[in-house]
């Protein structure tokens, strides 16, 4: 079911996850290739956005949440949810764009700005050029340039959205994980941020949760189909929405359910 | 009757309810003003507001400068807010950003509990307590100074001053520290540079509002301020705030004289303080708003 021939930047075996005593992922294994984007769907509480926020131990954040199992993460072999390993070194190296944009109330500069900062980045010299390098990136260098001194909250919701992309490029991440980026957006800046997301696979991995099975469709490279906190199949994006060998897969995308 | 008439008559009433706090306030301001004004027939504006002596019962010459008493005010208020806004806010941060679920769940019914405590008693700990304790730590020859108003005071209103913190800092959706986390922020980091900027407006009205209660507070300053009509040079000195001043004195005048007029007048300096801090809360929620910070 994967090419073996691709280069893998991470792995999930075994993968369990619980909410206290409910458990939302179940055995998952999924394979990401290396700069390609990797989408996730399924119906509403399949548990696509909880297998999503597991790659930066995101549940850390919250009591009573549980992983089994592991996520390698490539080259260096580091199981990103094992205790031991410090979930902030994990989002050193993996960034994310949330559901809804949610830049921090500050200026559009010092939202790209912050992630840097964190990191210890204090020059000036070298905040800008890396301000102006991912703005450029996430194709909003343009709209915002002689106004990167305004709050982040002035501009529209696709612009926000972007920043938000901007903001995690900043710091160079390894891959990136997206949590339905466009589903507060209208057609227009949803198109935006697809074509920026299909740009960025020249230089990172991404893992992207969608309920839109065209946007898979159009910008994935591989699919998951999940149920029940199940990976019920998992295949070239082609192949799944071509031919999926599991019926449930089929059902779902020709939409007699979900 | 008509269902248009019985909505005409539910609205009448509703309005005529909600008036009445607004007549309530006109109300007061007149009798302050009414009773007040007329001691700037026997005292200018600015000899009132700026002279030193406050004397207004002696015989001969009687003074009416209320400064010792302005700055007794601002010396019990500000001592206060040193003491409130580090430990009000950093308790708040705790509660709302720091403490797991079930510590939460016991500090704050507490913190809420410390708010029942009346004025009265925190004047009795102070008097008690506290300004015996003032006297021989920092050897002084009364311990009843600005130094021990403004911790009794700081105990009062932290309660206060700490919920309304929380609250602005809980207002702060999940999504933005989120947000902060996923770029590889740490917990410092996302309180100081993310949470508490994010709540900022929230958390100076907080304290403001505090400082707004620390000046119209009565009993306390009353009790443990010392009552010297003095202009202060340090906070371990006796001071009598403006409140104090009033309590103290308005069971001894003589209704309508001098006296009298000029304790109300003090009223009306209070008032406009009191009115200056809540219009500030406003502007700072409205500057806030305009630039979209929050």
């Amino acid at each position: 079911m994967v090419a073996n021939s691709e280069k893998l930047k991470a792995e999930t075996k075994g993968l369990s996850f619980y909410y206290g005593n409910v458990q939302a992922l179940k055995d998952i294994r999924l394979p990401l290739t290396e700069k390609e984007v990797t989408a996730l769907i399924g119906p509403s509480g399949c548990g696509k956005t909880t297998l999503l926020r597991c790659f930066n131990r995101m549940h850390d954040l919250y009591p009573h949440n549980k992983y089994e199992g592991e996520i390698t993460i490539f080259p260096d072999n580091i199981n990103i949810v094992d205790r031991g390993i410090d979930p902030l070194d994990i989002r050193m190296r993996i960034g994310m764009v949330f559901q809804k944009p949610n830049p921090f109330p500050k200026s559009i500069y010092e939202n790209i700005a912050f992630g840097l900062r964190v990191r210890g980045v204090r020059k000036k010299t070298i905040l800008d050029e890396q301000i102006e390098k991912s703005l450029t990136r996430a194709a909003l260098w343009e709209e915002t340039k002689d106004r990167l001194q305004e709050s982040a909250f002035n501009l529209s919701g696709g612009q926000q959205q972007r920043l938000c992309i901007a903001r995690a490029l900043a710091t160079g991440p390894e891959m990136l994980l997206f949590d339905e980026p466009t589903s507060a957006l209208d057609p227009i800046a949803t198109s935006k941020i697809e074509d920026l997301i299909v740009g960025l696979k020249e230089e990172v991995t991404m893992l992207i949760v969608t309920h839109n099975m065209q946007q898979a469709a159009r910008i994935s490279d591989w699919t998951g189909f999940m149920m029940l906190g199940e990976l019920i199949e998992f295949d070239k994006t082609d192949k799944i929405f071509t031919n999926p060998a599991k019926k449930l897969t089929e059902s779902y995308i020709t939409g007699r359910f979900g | 009757m008509t269902r248009a008439t019985k909505d005409k008559i539910i609205e009448w009433g509703i309005t005529l309810i909600a008036l009445t706090s607004v007549i309530s306030f006109l109300g007061i301001a007149v009798v302050l003003f009414a009773q007040g004004l007329p001691a700037f027939n026997f005292v200018g504006l600015w000899d009132f507001l700026t002279g030193r002596g406050w004397h207004p019962t002696h015989v001969y010459e009687p003074e009416f400068g209320i400064l010792p008493l302005i700055m007794g005010t601002l010396w019990v208020a500000a001592g206060a807010l040193i003491i409130t806004v580090p430990f009000g806010v950093g308790a708040a941060i705790y509660i709302s950003e720091v403490a797991r679920p079930a510590v939460k769940d016991v500090i704050k019914p507490i913190i809420e509990l410390l708010n029942s405590v009346p004025s009265v008693v925190m004047g009795f700990i102070g008097l008690l307590i506290l300004a015996p304790a003032v006297m021989n730590l920092f050897n002084l020859p009364v311990g009843l100074t600005i130094f021990t108003a403004s911790v009794m005071l700081a105990l009062l209103y932290m309660p206060y001053v700490v919920s309304i913190a929380e609250d602005a800092l809980n207002a702060i959706p999940m999504s933005l520290r989120e947000a902060s986390y996923a770029v590889g922020a740490n917990k410092m980091e996302t309180i100081t540079k993310v949470v508490l900027p994010a709540a900022f407006p929230g958390v100076s009205t907080a304290v403001i509002l505090g400082g707004g209660q620390m000046i119209g507070e009565t009993m306390i300053v009353l009790m443990v301020a010392g009552g010297a009509a003095m202009v202060p040079t340090s906070f371990f000195e006796p001071a009598r705030p403006m409140t104090a001043t009033i309590a103290a004195e308005m069971g001894e005048t003589v209704v309508g004289g001098d006296h009298y007029h000029a304790l109300f007048a003090i009223g009306i300096v209070l008032f406009v303080i009191t009115l200056i801090l809540f219009i500030l809360v406003n502007l700072i929620e409205k500057k806030f708003r305009r630039e979209k910070l929050w």
